[in-house]
């Protein structure tokens, strides 16, 4: 008996032992790959393809400036479409296409997706690439991918070599360090009704980006959020805030919410997971924020490999207009929205055994400038595809960063569809440096402090 | 404060001036949609209004087996039907500006069962002075029947000292600590603001129309991201807001909102009990006649809180002293005098108490415990006369355990919600009473009130599935609330856990709630109490509400 102890005790320090070594070699090659010119700081492939429709990264910024409203130009503005592709042709384009989005045209024969030329502009500052090549030699995975250790400041995992890391990539990519903006949450209804179902103030700080601080100063928040809801008029002066944090595993994302008429800031139960987003009519889940949010502990989450597909990106144009000129019939406006040829990493989660998630499987389509899915799959435990996510990209050549903001989630068994963190009628995003006092304003005490309902 | 988004400034040319054209043009555009009155300025005004129409069916007739002169108006008033038929209108306003502003509300309401003749039949037990017994007084007319009122009126503003910010609210407003969910008047709460109990039975109510502003300063110091000081003085008392005399719900005639008068002892035993008046006459011939409620001296009511995390419980800790006049209110009677009026206790309560506040699984689960000094109890047998103003007090101690919690789809819901929370109350220490009447002997040796319980405790969940676009725009919900009295006639607060405070009893309200395109919200709700004659003062009052709301 004591052998045997002993015995386990030998063997489990040996696989610790054989997989630090194996951590730090993986490391290693993912700092070399990362130096090594091939890929771009932020861990993409710098070079266009063979066909030429995808461009080099050459680092360069777009132009986006900004107009009175505090919206960013669209850089492309003049392109015209190089292809259409609609229910008839969606056929031809092999694995281009993702399921949602062959789904979404053939049950919608009116719509199509245009496609234009292929733009790499997603450049983030010096000081974040920095992180991105430490985190190359130090990031790692804890509890089975439910935490990130030792990473800062950046993407953890530049060259990642599961589909866990890629999901931390996508979570903890740079989205800017103090970010402001008015958001609609619309609701289009099976039978077609359009309703307003929460227009959002919000704002988020990301201590995790803190750069000017030293990454061992890092509090393990990654970020914070504040939001306070305008409309509609029966759910103004409430608000709410939230922390998340990089160890899902210790931590679950934390929130608060202040009930008008008391002044008063009660802890909220946990938001998360499956649970449906009331403000969505259930067609999201609170883990649908950004196509994918939130602890990875119920799925296994495999990489599946990258590819060359049409997905929504470069999206300023679809943010400058009317909710009125950007929502379509079934989906938004085809004139609306700007597609592209861009190499994504197809990531898959299958729920872990044991574990419980409406979502049984799941497929998120990460872009390779930013990290971030910009398409989603979603299928229900009976295998039937089920939900198809888009998320839409906006150019900030001043900052410079590139980051999703808008998204829409189809719920293709019912038939309604959700359009979030829509900015077309309330303004601009406004990015500022981070700002640890704001700490202050990013707290429960706050939400009590500034309540006015 | 943030500066959230960039505003148009080509809207920019809306100034304060025009603002009265724009209340006006606003107004007239209702309820088209929401205002913001303001949009493109650099302040931000908003103004809301919300309607709700609705009305409520008594199920069954009165069992009147065991009414008793002072209780029974309301069950008589009532037959079988209609028993509300109501309009009410909540109007709010705000304007700020760089995080200083202005805030009004105010709410008005019609009912026109309040504003007829009602359905009692027993002349001689109805606890009426000013007119008939089949009608209902003044002072019910007017808050059951039709009434418009200010709620919030304060000022607010903000400094930023370059880390701690100051934060504080002048005026009229409401302000609430601590963790409890349903019975705040078992908390911290029962200090800090008056409830409207009467309002609390509408469907549909908001924390902001139940919780009755008190005149204030109230300040907050954020000392840290996670840290702050909050304090409060109050230069102003309200009473807890019952249910009125002889409404509906209503279980005591002689208080409330336009009480008139009450009946005491029985037809042989007291002053007016003469044996020579026919027992047809004798209630005539023993009432005492209300005097209205006599605040007394005005203590300040005031309270210090410190709120902070605890990384090591991963919980909020929130610690409170507060200190305040009972919002409930004793009756005195001077049968020499022969009436009775309501008195705030004399001595002010002073309260501490600690929450704790964390995730347990995906529950969030809130632990207020307090003690109180002074607590004004129901302990001595009889009632305070003008002759003997002492009354019992002593010291109290409270628990609240609350939960919420949000369930992802499972069974035959898309989405749940299970929300409750646990009161309890105990009386540690009994003072001994200082009576000023020769011959009375200190509490104890007294007679004790063996009706009422030294430990009271009860519960309230709240199950509400629901079931998501059952019809394009439509979300359907069916709310299943339970509220059960472990044990009650507590010997703190006549209204713990429920109104009345039954024993062994509760309620039971099993509701459908549609929210259509995420503005109408409708409910129809049945209301059953659970428990007997002697355990339930509203057993027999089933009754049906349907309600229609919309804010614009």
């Amino acid at each position: 008996m004591h052998a045997n102890l002993r015995c386990h005790a030998a063997s489990w320090l040996l696989a610790t032992l054989l997989v630090t070594v194996a951590i730090g070699a993986a490391a290693q090659d993912s700092a070399a790959a990362l130096k090594s010119g091939t890929l771009t700081p932020y861990g993409a492939e710098r070079a266009g393809n063979r066909e030429g429709t995808i461009p080099a990264w050459d680092g360069k910024p777009a132009a986006t400036p900004l107009d009175a409203k505090g919206r960013r130009a669209d850089p492309y503005a003049a392109e015209k479409p190089r292809l259409s592709i609609n229910a008839a042709n969606a056929a031809a384009q092999g694995d281009k296409l993702s399921d949602g989005t062959k789904a979404l045209l053939a049950r919608n024969p009116d719509w199509r997706i245009d496609v234009y030329p292929s733009h790499r502009a997603a450049v983030f500052a010096p000081a974040v690439y920095e992180q991105v090549a430490r985190n190359a030699a130090r990031a790692k995975l804890a509890h089975d991918g439910v935490a990130v250790d030792d990473a800062y400041g950046g993407v953890p995992f530049p060259v990642p070599r599961n589909g866990h890391e890629a999901v931390w990539n996508h979570m903890l990519s740079y989205r800017g360090q103090l970010t402001q903006f008015v958001a609609d949450k619309y609701v289009m209804t099976s039978a077609g009704q359009r309703v307003l179902t929460s227009r959002q103030q919000t704002a988020l700080l990301y201590p995790y980006y803190d750069l000017a601080s030293p990454a061992d100063k890092f509090s393990g928040e990654w970020a914070r959020a504040r939001i306070g809801i305008t409309e509609p008029p029966a759910n103004a002066g409430q608000s709410l805030m939230t922390i998340d944090y990089v160890d899902n595993f210790g931590k679950p994302k934390d929130g608060w919410q202040y009930v008008p008429g008391q002044r008063r800031v009660r802890k909220s139960p946990s938001v998360a997971y499956d649970t449906p987003d009331p403000s969505t009519a259930g067609l999201a889940n609170f883990d649908e924020v950004n196509l994918f949010i939130g602890a990875q502990d119920r799925y296994q989450f495999r990489l599946v490999g990258k590819r060359e597909m049409y997905v929504p990106f470069n999206n300023n144009g679809l943010m400058l207009k009317s909710v009125d000129q950007a929502i379509g019939k079934g989906a938004l406006a085809p004139e609306a929205v700007r597609w592209e040829l861009q190499r994504v990493w197809v990531v898959e989660g299958v729920l872990r055994d044991g574990k419980r998630n409406v979502a049984a499987r799941r497929r998120l389509y990460l872009q390779e400038d930013t990290w971030q899915a910009v398409l989603s799959d979603t299928w229900d435990a009976q295998g039937k595809l089920w939900k198809t996510g888009q998320a839409f990209t906006l150019l900030a050549g001043d900052q410079p960063l590139a980051t999703t903001l808008s998204y829409a989630i189809f719920d293709l068994l019912a038939g309604g569809w959700v359009y979030a963190a829509a900015i077309n009628d309330t303004g601009g995003v406004n990015y500022a440096p981070y700002d640890a006092k704001q700490l202050n304003s990013f707290s429960p005490n706050a939400l009590a402090s500034s309540g006015v309902r | 404060m943030h500066e959230f988004g960039r505003r148009a400034p080509a809207a920019r040319s809306a100034q304060p001036v025009a603002l009265a054209a724009a209340l006006v043009a606003a107004a007239a555009a209702m309820p088209a949609q929401a205002v913001d009155l303001n949009p493109g300025g650099d302040w931000q005004v908003r103004w809301d209004n919300t309607v709700r129409l609705s009305s409520a069916l008594r199920v069954k007739g009165a069992d009147l087996a065991a009414a008793s002169p002072n209780t029974d108006d309301g069950n008589r008033n009532f037959g079988k039907g209609l028993v509300s038929a109501r309009a009410d209108l909540l109007s709010e306003f705000d304007a700020q500006r760089g995080g200083f502003g202005l805030r009004l509300s105010g709410a008005a309401w019609y009912d026109g069962v309040y504003n007829r003749s009602n359905d009692h039949d027993s002349p001689l037990s109805a606890s009426r002075s000013s007119g008939p017994g089949n009608s209902f007084s003044a002072g019910t007319r007017e808050l059951a029947g039709r009434k418009a009122e200010l709620l919030d009126a304060f000022v607010f503003g903000r400094h930023d000292f370059g880390g701690p910010v100051l934060s504080a609210r002048l005026g009229r407003h409401s302000l609430i600590w601590g963790t409890s969910l349903f019975f705040g008047m078992n908390g911290m709460a029962k200090g800090m603001a008056p409830i409207d109990v009467y309002k609390l039975s509408l469907p549909g109510t908001q924390a902001k129309e139940t919780t009755m502003p008190v005149p204030q300063l109230s300040a907050t110091l954020q000392l840290g991201a996670d840290t702050s000081l909050e304090g409060y003085l109050q230069f102003g008392y309200k009473p807890t807001r019952l249910h009125p005399a002889g409404s509906y719900l209503s279980s005591t005639d002689m208080l409330g909102d336009g009480a008139e008068r009450m009946f005491i002892g029985n037809a042989t035993a007291n002053r007016c009990g003469s044996s020579t008046v026919p027992v047809s006459q004798r209630f005539n011939n023993c009432y005492l006649n209300f005097l209205g409620l006599d605040e007394g001296a005005k203590a300040r009511n005031l309270g210090l809180a410190l709120n902070t995390r605890i990384e090591r419980l991963d919980a909020d800790l929130g610690l409170y002293a507060v200190r305040y006049r009972d919002t409930s209110t004793l009756i005195q009677t001077n049968t020499g005098g022969g009436s009775y009026r309501l008195i705030v206790p004399a001595d002010p309560i002073e309260a501490v108490g600690l929450s704790l506040a964390r995730q347990i699984g995906e529950a969030n689960v809130g632990l207020e415990l307090s003690v109180r000094e002074d607590q004004p109890l129901i302990a001595k047998e009889g009632v305070v006369t003008a002759a003997d103003p002492s009354y019992a007090k002593g010291r109290t101690a409270h628990l609240n355990l609350s939960w919420t919690l949000l369930l992802p789809k499972a069974g035959f819901w898309e989405g749940a919600s299970l929300l409750g929370e646990l009161a309890a109350n105990t009386v540690l220490d009994i003072d001994p009473v200082k009576t000023s009447v020769a011959g009375r002997l200190p509490l104890g040796t007294e007679k004790l009130n063996r009706e009422r319980h030294r430990h009271a405790s009860g519960l309230r969940v709240i199950f509400t599935p629901t079931w998501y676009q059952v019809l394009p725009g439509l979300d359907l919900s069916a709310p299943v609330n339970l509220g059960w009295s472990l044990r009650g006639t507590s010997m703190i607060d006549n209204s713990f856990p429920f109104s009345g405070s039954p024993d062994h009893a509760g309620e039971l309200i099993l509701g459908l709630t549609g929210v259509y395109l995420s503005r109408w919200n409708a409910n129809l709700s049945y209301i059953h109490y659970i428990g007997k004659a002697a355990t339930q003062p509203v057993f027999d009052r089933n009754y049906l509400r349907l309600s229609l709301q919309a804010t614009f």
